[in-house]
Parts: C-alpha cells; sequence; structure tokens
C-alpha cells in the first residue's frame, strides 16, 4: 500500500508536468540525474533548470561555480555504484532518460525509495561521490572557498625526517557542503514519506561521507639528493574512490536492518540485536530487497535474463548464480588484440595481432 | 542468441582504427603482422601518482634538463613517473643525477633514468625494464657509494616490469664488455674539466671551498684530506667555528689513485656533502685560473642559481 502511493508519486509528477508543459514539479528534481552524460546538455543548463530540488536550486545561484563538482560526484557515484554491482543480480542500472519523465522519474527506479539495501547503498555512494568530487575541486584551486588543508603547512617531524607539504585533502568542506546540499532536502521534506525512511536516507548519507574521512592516508614523497629520504614531504589525500566503493559494499554486504517501527532513535529490527550500537558508519536499511531474478515491469526490475555470465565460477557472477538456475546460452566470441607488444629505441611500440575466439554465456 | 563483440582494443578510438587497418590489408591480400603505435602528442591513458593531479601531457624535453635532454627523443609526459609535477620539480630532482651519468659507470644509466623522469611519449606508460634497472644499480651504486649515497627508493629494481613491454636500450642477452682497467680512478677525482660539468657538481655538491692541501694520509679504507688554508664559496652544512677544524674524506678512497692529489703545491676546487658527522668530498679540481674551462666556471658561477628544493615544492 505504501510502496503502490510512492511508486504513484513520479508518474503523477511527470504526467502532470506533461499536461501542463511546465517544469518538472518544484520539489521532486533528483540530483543525480547530473551524474548521466547524455542528460540533456547540461553545461549550457542554469540552475533553474536542473533537476534539482527548490533548495538545491537556491544553493546552486549561490554557489555556481560548484556545479561542476556536483555533477562529477553525481557521476562518480553512479559509475562506482556499477562498478561494484556490475556482477550482482542487482547491477545498479540507472533508467534511461525520455522526453516525457523531464528527469523527475527516479534515476535508480523503485531502488531509491524502497528502504532496501540497495536504497542505503546508493545514498552513501552519493553521497561520498559529492564529498570526493568537491574536495579535489578545493585541491585543485578551483574554489575560493576552500583549498588545500592549510593547517597542515607546516609542521612535522624534523627529527623523523619528514615535514608536511603538498597539498593536503581538506575534507572538512566537501563533508559540509555535501550535508548541506543533500540533508537538508531530506530533513525539511514534508511528512509524505515515513519518517524512518528519512532518517534511514539521512543515516546512510552521513555513513558514504564517514568513509571517505575515514580512508584518507598519508602520501609521502622523497626529494633529497639523488632520491633520497633525507628530505620528505608528506600530505594527507583521499583514498581513490575506487577504494571508497569497495569499502562502502562491504557495508552494504554487512548492512543493518532497523524496525520501520522507530519512534525517537533507530534500532535494530531484530530484539535479541538491540543493545549491539548501530555506528556512524553502518548502512541501514528498513525493508527486504525484492526478487531481481525475474523481471518485473511494476517495479523496475529488468531481471537476468540476458546478463553475461561466467561459467567457472562459484561466485556471485557465476552462471549458477547471477541466471538464478535458469541455465546459459554460450555463444562464440571473436577477438582481435595486439599481444607481444615490445618497445623498439626510439620510441615505438610494436605489436602484433593475435586473433581469439572465446565463449560468451548468457542467462536463459 | 546474443549480440557478439567482434572485437576488443584499448579504447574505442585504437579498436577502430585497428579494425580498419586489419580489413584494408586483408582486401589488398598483404597481410602485414605488426601494429605500431608511435609518437603521441595526445595521452589519454595515463594514471599518475595521485590520480587527480593534472592530466598528463607531452611537453618538449627543455635544454637544461641536462639529464635528458640528449637522451635520444625529444619531447616528455609531466607530470613523469616519478610523480614529479612540474617541469621545476623534474629539474631539480634530475640535477643530482647529472654526475652519476658522467661516471659512466653504465651504458644504460641515462637511457634509466630518462625512462622515468623523462619518459617518451606514447599511448601509456612505459617503464624501464627490470634487467636494464639491475645492470645499471649492479654498476653504479658501487660508484654512489664513493659519494655517500644508496641506490634510493624510488628506483627500486623490483617494481619494473619483466616480460611485458618495458624500455632498454640494447637486447637483454648483450654481455656487458667489462673494462678491465687494473685499479680503477677514485670516483671523485675522475671528473672532466668542463665549466658546465662543474657547475653540474656544484649544485649536486652541499658544500665548495677553494683550498690548499697539507697532507693526504690513509684512515680507515678512506683517504683522509687535511687542509691548510681554506675560503669557503658555498658553505651549505658546515658552521663557520666547525671550518676551523675542517677535515675532509675521500670515501673508500685509501687504495684508488686521485692525480689531482699527486701535487699538493697549488689551490684545489673542492665540493662535497656531509654524511652523519664526515665531510665527503664528491669532486676536486685544480684550481687553475689559466684554464679556459676553469675560467669560464668561475664567470658562471658567480650568477648561476642552481634548482632549489624549497621553490619546486612548496
Amino acid at each position: 500500500m505504501d510502496r503502490a502511493a510512492l511508486l504513484a508519486l513520479p508518474s503523477l509528477c511527470a504526467l502532470w508536468a506533461a499536461v501542463l508543459s511546465l517544469l518538472p514539479c518544484g520539489t521532486q528534481g533528483n540530483w543525480m540525474w547530473l551524474g548521466i552524460a547524455s542528460f540533456g546538455v547540461p553545461e549550457k543548463l542554469g540552475c533553474a533548470d536542473l533537476p534539482l530540488n527548490s533548495r538545491q536550486k537556491e544553493l546552486c545561484k549561490r554557489k555556481p561555480y560548484l556545479l561542476p563538482s556536483i555533477r562529477e560526484g553525481a557521476r562518480l557515484g553512479i559509475q562506482e555504484c556499477r562498478s561494484q554491482f556490475r556482477h550482482e543480480r542487482w547491477n545498479c542500472m540507472v533508467a534511461t532518460t525520455t522526453s516525457t519523465q523531464l528527469a523527475t522519474a527516479p534515476l535508480f527506479g523503485y531502488e531509491l525509495s524502497s528502504g532496501t539495501k540497495e536504497t542505503a547503498f546508493i545514498y552513501a555512494i552519493m553521497a561520498a561521490g559529492l564529498v570526493h568530487s568537491v574536495t579535489r575541486s578545493c585541491s585543485a584551486g578551483n574554489m575560493t572557498e576552500c583549498s588545500c588543508d592549510t593547517t597542515l603547512q607546516n609542521g612535522g617531524s624534523p627529527s623523523e625526517g619528514w615535514h608536511w607539504g603538498g597539498c593536503s585533502d581538506d575534507v572538512q568542506y566537501g563533508m559540509w557542503f555535501s550535508r548541506k546540499f543533500l540533508d537538508l532536502p531530506i530533513r525539511n521534506t514534508t511528512g509524505k514519506e515515513s519518517r524512518v525512511l528519512l532518517a534511514m536516507n539521512l543515516h546512510n548519507n552521513e555513513a558514504g561521507r564517514q568513509a571517505v574521512a575515514k580512508l584518507m592516508s598519508v602520501d609521502c614523497r622523497c626529494h633529497g639528493v639523488s632520491g633520497s629520504c633525507a628530505v620528505k614531504t608528506c600530505w594527507k589525500t583521499m583514498s581513490s574512490f575506487e577504494k571508497i566503493g569497495h569499502f562502502l559494499k562491504d557495508k552494504y554486504e554487512n548492512s543493518i536492518q532497523i524496525s520501520d517501527k522507530t519512534k525517537r532513535k533507530m534500532r535494530r529490527r531484530e530484539k535479541d540485536q538491540r543493545q549491539t550500537p548501530i555506528l556512524k558508519d553502518d548502512l541501514l536499511y528498513v525493508h527486504k530487497s525484492p526478487n531481481y531474478c525475474v523481471e518485473n515491469k511494476k517495479l523496475g526490475i529488468p531481471g537476468t535474463q540476458g546478463r553475461e555470465c561466467n561459467r567457472t565460477s562459484g561466485g556471485a557472477d557465476g552462471c549458477n548464480l547471477l541466471c538464478c538456475g535458469r541455465g546459459y546460452n554460450t555463444h562464440v566470441v571473436r577477438h582481435v588484440e595486439r599481444c607481444e607488444c615490445k618497445f623498439i629505441w626510439c620510441c615505438y611500440v610494436r605489436c602484433r595481432r593475435c586473433e581469439s575466439m572465446t565463449d560468451v554465456h548468457t542467462c536463459k | 542468441m546474443g549480440v557478439g563483440r567482434s572485437a576488443r582494443g584499448r579504447g574505442g578510438a585504437a579498436s577502430g582504427v585497428l579494425l580498419a587497418l586489419a580489413a584494408a590489408l586483408l582486401a589488398a591480400g598483404s597481410a602485414s603482422e605488426y601494429d605500431y603505435v608511435s609518437f603521441q602528442s595526445d595521452i589519454g591513458s595515463y594514471q599518475s601518482g595521485r590520480f587527480y593531479t593534472k592530466p598528463p601531457q607531452c611537453v618538449d624535453i627543455p635544454v637544461d634538463l641536462r639529464l635528458c635532454h640528449n637522451v635520444g627523443y625529444k619531447k616528455m609526459v609531466l607530470p613523469n613517473l616519478l610523480e614529479h609535477e612540474t617541469m621545476a620539480e623534474v629539474k631539480q630532482q634530475a640535477s643530482s643525477w647529472v654526475p652519476l651519468l658522467n661516471k659512466n659507470c653504465h651504458m644504460g644509466t641515462q637511457v634509466f633514468l630518462c625512462s622515468l623522469f623523462a619518459p617518451v611519449c606514447l599511448d601509456r606508460p612505459i617503464y624501464p625494464c627490470r634487467w636494464l634497472c639491475e645492470a645499471v644499480r649492479d654498476s653504479c651504486e658501487p660508484v654512489m657509494q664513493f659519494f655517500g649515497f644508496y641506490w634510493p627508493e624510488m628506483l627500486k629494481c623490483d617494481k619494473f616490469p619483466e616480460g611485458d613491454v618495458c624500455i632498454a636500450m640494447t637486447p637483454p642477452n648483450t654481455t656487458e664488455a667489462s673494462k678491465p682497467q687494473g685499479t680503477t680512478v677514485c670516483p671523485p677525482c675522475d671528473n672532466e674539466l668542463k665549466s658546465e660539468a662543474i657547475i653540474e657538481h656544484l649544485c649536486a655538491s652541499e658544500f665548495a671551498l677553494r683550498m690548499k692541501i697539507k697532507e693526504v694520509k690513509k684512515e680507515n679504507g678512506d683517504k683522509k684530506i687535511v687542509p691548510k688554508k681554506k675560503k669557503p664559496l658555498k658553505l651549505g652544512p658546515i658552521k663557520k667555528k666547525e671550518l676551523k677544524r675542517l677535515v675532509l674524506f675521500l670515501k673508500n678512497g685509501a687504495d684508488c689513485p686521485c692525480h689531482q692529489l699527486d701535487n699538493l703545491s697549488h689551490n684545489f676546487l673542492i665540493m662535497g656533502r656531509k654524511v652523519k658527522s664526515q665531510y665527503l668530498l664528491t669532486a676536486i679540481h685544480k684550481w687553475d685560473k689559466k684554464n679556459k674551462e676553469f675560467k669560464n666556471f668561475m664567470k658562471r658561477m658567480k650568477n648561476h642559481e642552481c634548482p632549489t628544493f624549497q621553490s619546486v615544492f612548496k
């Protein structure tokens, strides 16, 4: 009942917009669409034309220099989600744009509003993507409001032979902006959605941000005479977004189901587990995931038919699991690749061209 | 059932070109076996050290990048394979390797070093061959030790490819022609009297003195050099009160010849560096005002600026 109502909203929204030929419904914009390259002509669109909610549009107008980072953050999140789930039954495929939808449909379909583990991952990875791209912009000197972490410009450990230098990533600004851009709109949502879903989304956004902060590391470079480490400069840097994606995927695999009857504080669904604390970087979900094996047009689930699988693998990408026991088809594909490459002085690489045939398996 | 992919290449463009080439050649009935990837002014797939640093680009090797400007190609990728992000940084770090190059410890030294400091512009990064690294290291580290240096972490050989595409000038099986010279000259004494080379040494050394030598004697496998009179040109780590009691060491040089020290009756240009509590000689020249090259060096020294670490990395 609740789910049906939730599903109806996007359709109603699109219908309304189409009928009235107006801009997208005021508060239903989804910023994640900015990460899709084929979406409109993003470089030419102003804040008012983008799929943002009203508060996000206002923030966009006040800080237009952040628009490239927001777009890049969305792209990072979507790309990493696809990468982490590319061999799973749910493979994080995004909806394709159509003119009638006017980018108000949920980018991830059912998964974005379902309160499942998949919802948790999407919120976390998108929030992390935004932190990551904004912080990169700060370090690259693209912003006036932020830059390198200036508290680490001097100091270090002369006795150990190193000192702070270079450009340390200042993740705090990115965290602040991510909260402002993503969390405030959620907090200010009217009572249409369940309170527990809102709390869940806020928590998972923060879990994504905490992943970026937690995985900060120290990079060093030796630049003494003849490459010696007598002189060494160190800086703090964010991990690659792939590493952050792995971290969150692991959290997804160990995510925690919370009770849907939460009042003031979120608590675990299983009563016997309620004494175990919920950590800031845990991913939380309310509802169990649907069956991703078979197509469900109502929920926008494509099923695994036609997916490429690995015949020899026993893991998630193996044909047995991915095809849900339905079996697979095999066909032969011819590849032409460079092989036996050698560098010839000076200066080119010479390769032979090799042809090979491989079996490709797809789910029935 | 299902759509098969007929080719898989490195990137769509390369794949397309490859297919077109294959089709054309097959149609002509004279299929060549080889593909060539030559100079690339547009570099796409490099992943430099910090993954979001400025994008790699192909730039001219400047004349004043002395380590590499005559290596055999004219353009390099920046940032390089040692994660140096600016040309100033490349120059600063490369300058201390130029004196080693002049020692001719291995014929592949320059090719090896420049494959990292000034990597050739191709569609992907190509590292030096592991065997080349090992050959250069094994031949050159003994020379480096005369100056108090050891093979640095950043050039550790086990990080370079073995069977993959890699850079080397000569085939792997070439036997290195060893030169049995009986006794080799002490490396700090094996110098070319060229103003350019002396300047490079000056920049790579921590201190430089004009001095007269009182005596030379052996001590713990080193040659100990006791000065008589000294005038600093570049003090570096030497404190003024230490200057009075300064004693220099020719590291591991007890038994190798140093022809400059055969005659102690004139002034010397001495360069060195401090290692722990010892002052090591890195280069020695007779102070010869009549020599054209030496005179040229003195003139150039007055306004020459060595690349400095501080200005590069702030």
